[in-house]
């Protein structure tokens, strides 16, 4: 038999999956923590168990790419680079934030970092992917832009003009679709006669796949390929990750609700994409569990960090900062 | 006078070719601006106000869109958000309702949800009014609904000149902005000049300096007013005329030194009465001139009636010279 | 009461060889559509009882709605009484409920991975598989109105099972250290480290592979050892391969639209019940879909039985009612 060659994913991109979903893990569970004490005001939509979607999604991108997000986005952003302290700052309304206290956890952002929003509207950013993709085929700078929404977003009016508009346009776009089976607290099956969101593709001129949601190098994989197509001036896929939020459309608390049963929650809890993904990793020699401890314990390390950063830093001042940045000043 | 403004004067076009000609004269200015729209590409608009434009500059700097209003807006603000200066067309200014989530929750508040750092040189042109036979759903001035949503800029040209001044100035601003045109002005003519001027937003324009009274006047209704204070004239009544040009911000300083001077106010304008922008500028009069004022504030404006069809019906609807007239002899207590 | 079983892949069509390859996509619409065709087939056959696996997505049961109440005839349809759960192991458990009941012919809708499924839940099925639209090596390329009717000329006695069907070959993989498994049609040692999106497109990391089925007119991994030997699904014997840098190579569609080089190390036909040890790093892929992760060291025990399915031929059996004059009618 032939010698052993290198695998086709790098050690360091597994790694890379890896550190980036424990990120969001861990800033996700701080988040929903201090969310249940009244720390962080407002809204939660918390990311956890999606984390192979955003991260398989993300790390398969180049620096410069663009994305779009939705209302659950941390996870968008600690994907694409976001850092702990400005986000944590953002969800606790400062000024140190990522958008100075104006936006919060449903409007996270880092347009430097390619970042284009996260969204309180259901789908809206998804027009947005495609105006940024356009930008990128009209600047032909090799950039390509992922969408990422929900199922729920697909039966929105601005999905289909998105899909549809890219596709005439032969843009280079992925539309990532994160079907975790509820829009909101409505199950799939209520509001949707077909069960793939990926059916949806072919009628708008673009293949689409479906992948375990739970499985990173799946998400990965996916991703690779629709992201190489986009690049290649191939036009727009579409990639549907079969996953599941632990916790509530908002909130911390993931059982005893009359939308889902408690077994089905446990169910995928099984499938924890992060646990899967160490499992794997182990058995592939790439990272033993010790070493996978040590990863959680120094992002924990920043997750605290940054929560001392936000709890220091100062409110907007709305003697000063409540009417700037309504519009952009001439130069 | 000024040689150069003697030149400049005798070029008469009409404000729709104003219109083409400050598109084409941008695209050649700024490699970063692009056009998208319904029937805006090879076919050159459904007014013929892209016309030509596809031709010379090609599929991608004039690109014809699906009828697709979210999707056409929200394909401006992406592009913009990454650094591109779209013109995004919205044929109708009915149609902006059908994109409003875009517009009002996406573009206009995008720089400040997200801190600062999303700037939005995004132009969206439309047509408003009626006049047309247009009826219900395409003859609708829709301006109120715009000038209520922070981080917007609502522009509306009156004549020819501005057109192409403040058209220039919205696509150059790094705001989003809704730029105005009427469509039964489109065929109406001014001078104005070759080459890309501005006239700054937020400055309204003294159309007709006058002392008994002070029309504000709103796009098409500009020219009605001017038409008006001949009549009011000829009654011995010395009518000023402002046009405000930007909605929104609005310069309030202007009217409100007219109000200080004239100290009877007529504002004119096209849509409904109820809720339009005619109640936030007199309030804002009130505000700052209560003790100036002689008489309430007139409002002449569109009964509260979706636009009718029928040209008896429509002919009544628009406000018109003599509508006006009226109105000023109201504050001037001269009603017959 | 004559029974026809019926079990739908509801995945099948949907995965990633829309992007890495040319694989046609097939939608829920489109399989309910297949199936109702097949069902109205198995009733004009003679069978009045249609006994089905109820399926995450339900399109067999959307498939039978619009077809029974609106058919004349005094069908009867009944879903096998088991829990699902979404994923391959309903297809093994309605198999072994179809066994159970003895049901005379079963029409399979899905890919060799579904019809692996079946001989797994019940290894002497009577069934005819039908393509719903993907490379496949196993199931048939037949309008399913067709295969119907001849699942219920069998199912009502016109036709015995014997005179049209052949037994299948199966390829037994029995590891050291986890249950056994088996596949139809071949099983491939990759050198992936991990299953990720199942799919293989690229061949650099082929090693060794064994064929039940290498037939030349096929599109799939089985294709490569077609290109080699000629294996037809009756011969009992199989093929072993061993794949690497050599200067022998072949030309082989290993994907649709993809046709690939692939250096051919060795190759030998193997008899039934030969054994083969195939030993890891590397991942087994089972009919085309990477599946069990071998580590260092691991081997699996690889043997070709002609034990399988019996799988029936449509158009044998139609043939073999049209001598009999089964579709004539005296008014």
């Amino acid at each position: 038999m032939a010698t052993k060659q290198q695998s086709k994913i790098s050690k360091a991109v597994l790694l890379d999956l890896h550190r980036r979903m424990v990120r969001i893990r861990l800033l996700e569970e701080a988040a929903g923590r201090l969310a249940s004490e009244a720390k962080i005001p407002g809204f939660i939509h918390l990311y956890v168990g999606e984390e192979a979607v955003a991260v398989g999604g993300c790390v398969a991108l180049n620096e410069g790419d663009q994305i779009t997000s939705t209302h659950r986005g941390h996870g968008h952003l600690v994907a694409k680079g976001g850092q702990f302290k400005p986000m944590m700052a953002e969800f606790m309304g400062r000024s140190t934030g990522y958008c100075k206290g104006k936006g919060g956890s449903m409007h996270i952002s880092d347009l430097d970092l390619g970042m284009l929003g996260a969204n309180g509207i259901v789908g809206g950013g998804v027009p947005h992917a495609v105006g940024a993709a356009f930008a990128n085929k009209y600047r032909k700078n090799n950039l390509i832009t992922m969408a990422f929404f929900g199922d729920g977003s697909t039966n929105i009016g601005a999905f289909h003009e998105a899909a549809n508009m890219a596709c005439a346009l032969h843009l280079p776009v992925v539309f990532m679709c994160e079907n975790n089976e509820y829009a909101e607290y409505t199950p799939r099956e209520r509001v949707m006669a077909i069960t793939d969101v990926a059916d949806r593709a072919v009628a708008y001129g673009m293949p689409g796949v479906i992948v375990d949601g739970m499985d990173v190098v799946a998400v990965y994989e996916a991703a690779k390929a629709a992201v190489d197509r986009a690049r290649n001036g191939d036009g727009p896929s579409m990639i549907e990750c079969k996953t599941y939020r632990f916790y509530n459309h908002a909130g911390v608390s993931a059982f005893g609700t009359p939308y889902r049963t408690d077994e089905e929650v446990r169910e995928w809890m099984e499938r924890d994409p992060i646990k899967l993904f160490e499992a794997q990793l182990e058995l592939a020699q790439v990272l033993s569990a010790e070493e996978a401890q040590a990863i959680h314990d120094e992002i924990q390390a920043e997750v605290d960090e940054a929560i001392e950063f936000a709890e220091a830093s100062p409110m907007p001042d709305p003697s000063t900062d409540m009417l700037t940045d309504v519009y952009t000043e001439a130069p | 006078m000024t040689v150069a403004e003697t030149e400049t004067e005798e070029r008469i076009i009409r404000y729709n070719n104003a219109f083409t000609e400050t598109l084409r004269e941008l695209l050649l200015d700024d490699p970063d601006i692009f056009i998208a729209g319904e029937d805006v590409g090879r076919y050159g608009g459904v007014f013929q106000s892209f016309a030509g434009l596809n031709a010379e500059f090609g599929d991608e700097r004039v690109v014809d869109t699906p009828i697709a209003e979210q999707a056409i807006v929200g394909l401006g603000i992406g592009a913009a958000a990454v650094g591109l200066r779209p013109i995004v067309d919205l044929m109708f200014m009915d149609f902006v309702m059908v994109a409003m989530d875009q517009i009002a929750n996406q573009a206009a508040k995008m720089k400040y949800m997200y801190g600062g750092k999303a700037t939005l040189p995004l132009t969206i042109t439309t047509t408003g009014g009626a006049g047309l036979g247009a009826a219900a759903q395409h003859s609708q001035s829709l301006e109120a609904w715009l000038i209520h949503v922070p981080g917007l800029k609502v522009v509306y040209p009156s004549n020819p000149y501005d057109l192409k001044g403040l058209l220039v100035s919205c696509v150059r601003d790094d705001n989003p902005t809704v730029f105005t045109l009427h469509k039964k002005m489109l065929g109406s003519k001014g001078h104005v000049p070759e080459g890309l001027y501005e006239i700054p937003l937020g400055k309204a324009n003294v159309v007709r300096e006058g002392t008994d009274a002070t029309i504000i006047a709103i796009g098409m209704m500009v020219g009605e007013a001017e038409k008006a204070a001949e009549t009011l004239a000829e009654e011995g009544v010395n009518v000023e005329i402002i046009d405000p040009r930007t909605l929104l911000p609005f310069d309030t300083e202007a009217v409100v030194q007219s109000a200080k001077k004239t100290n009877r106010i007529v504002i004119v304008h096209e849509a409904v009465r109820n809720g339009g922008i005619g109640a936030e500028i007199a309030a804002q009069i009130q505000e700052e001139a209560f003790d100036y004022l002689d008489a309430p504030i007139a409002r002449v404006a569109a009964p509260f009636s979706p636009v009718p069809f029928s040209p008896a019906l429509e002919t009544a609807y628009v406000p018109n010279a003599e509508s006006i007239a009226e109105g000023v002899r109201g504050v001037l207590y001269r009603n017959v | 009461m004559t029974t026809v079983g019926i079990v739908a892949s509801p995945s099948a069509g949907k995965d990633l060889r829309r992007l890495v390859a040319n694989a046609g996509s097939v939608g829920d619409v489109d399989k309910i559509s297949i199936i109702r065709r097949a069902a109205s087939g198995a009733i004009e056959g003679g069978a009045n009882r249609l006994l089905y696996l109820d399926d995450a997505r339900h399109l067999v049961e959307r498939a039978l709605e619009g077809l029974v109440s609106r058919s004349q005839t005094n069908v009867n349809t009944e879903r096998i009484e088991i829990p699902t759960l979404g994923s391959s192991r309903d297809s093994v458990r309605a198999a072994e409920a179809l066994a159970k009941d003895q049901v005379p012919a079963v029409l399979v809708f899905g890919g060799d991975g579904t019809n692996r499924d079946i001989a797994k839940g019940w290894q002497d099925a009577p069934i005819i598989p039908i393509s719903v639209g993907t490379n496949n090596v196993f199931p048939l390329s037949i309008e399913p109105t067709l295969a119907g009717v001849a699942a219920g000329l069998i199912a009502a006695g016109e036709v015995t099972l014997e005179k049209v069907a052949h037994r299948a070959k199966v390829i037994h993989v029995d590891f050291e250290d986890r249950e056994n498994d088996r596949a139809l049609v071949d099983v491939v040692l990759t050198d992936d480290d991990f299953i990720g999106a199942r799919a293989i497109w690229e061949t650099e990391n082929l090693r060794s592979a064994v064929f039940a089925i290498s037939e030349p007119a096929s599109v799939g991994l089985s294709s490569i050892g077609a290109a080699l030997e000629n294996i037809p699904r009756t011969k009992d014997a199989g093929l072993y391969v061993e794949m690497g840098n050599s200067k022998k190579n072949v030309r082989a569609p290993i994907a649709p639209g993809m046709y690939e080089t692939i250096g051919i190390v060795d190759h030998r036909v193997i008899s039934l019940n030969e054994q083969v040890i195939v030993e890891g790093p590397g991942v087994l892929a089972f009919d085309g879909e990477r599946d069990h992760i071998l580590t260092d060291g691991q081997t699996a025990t690889l043997s070709i039985r002609k034990d399988g399915p019996w799988v029936i031929n449509p158009t044998k059996t139609i043939e073999l009612a049209n001598e009999n004059n089964y579709f004539q009618r005296d008014s």
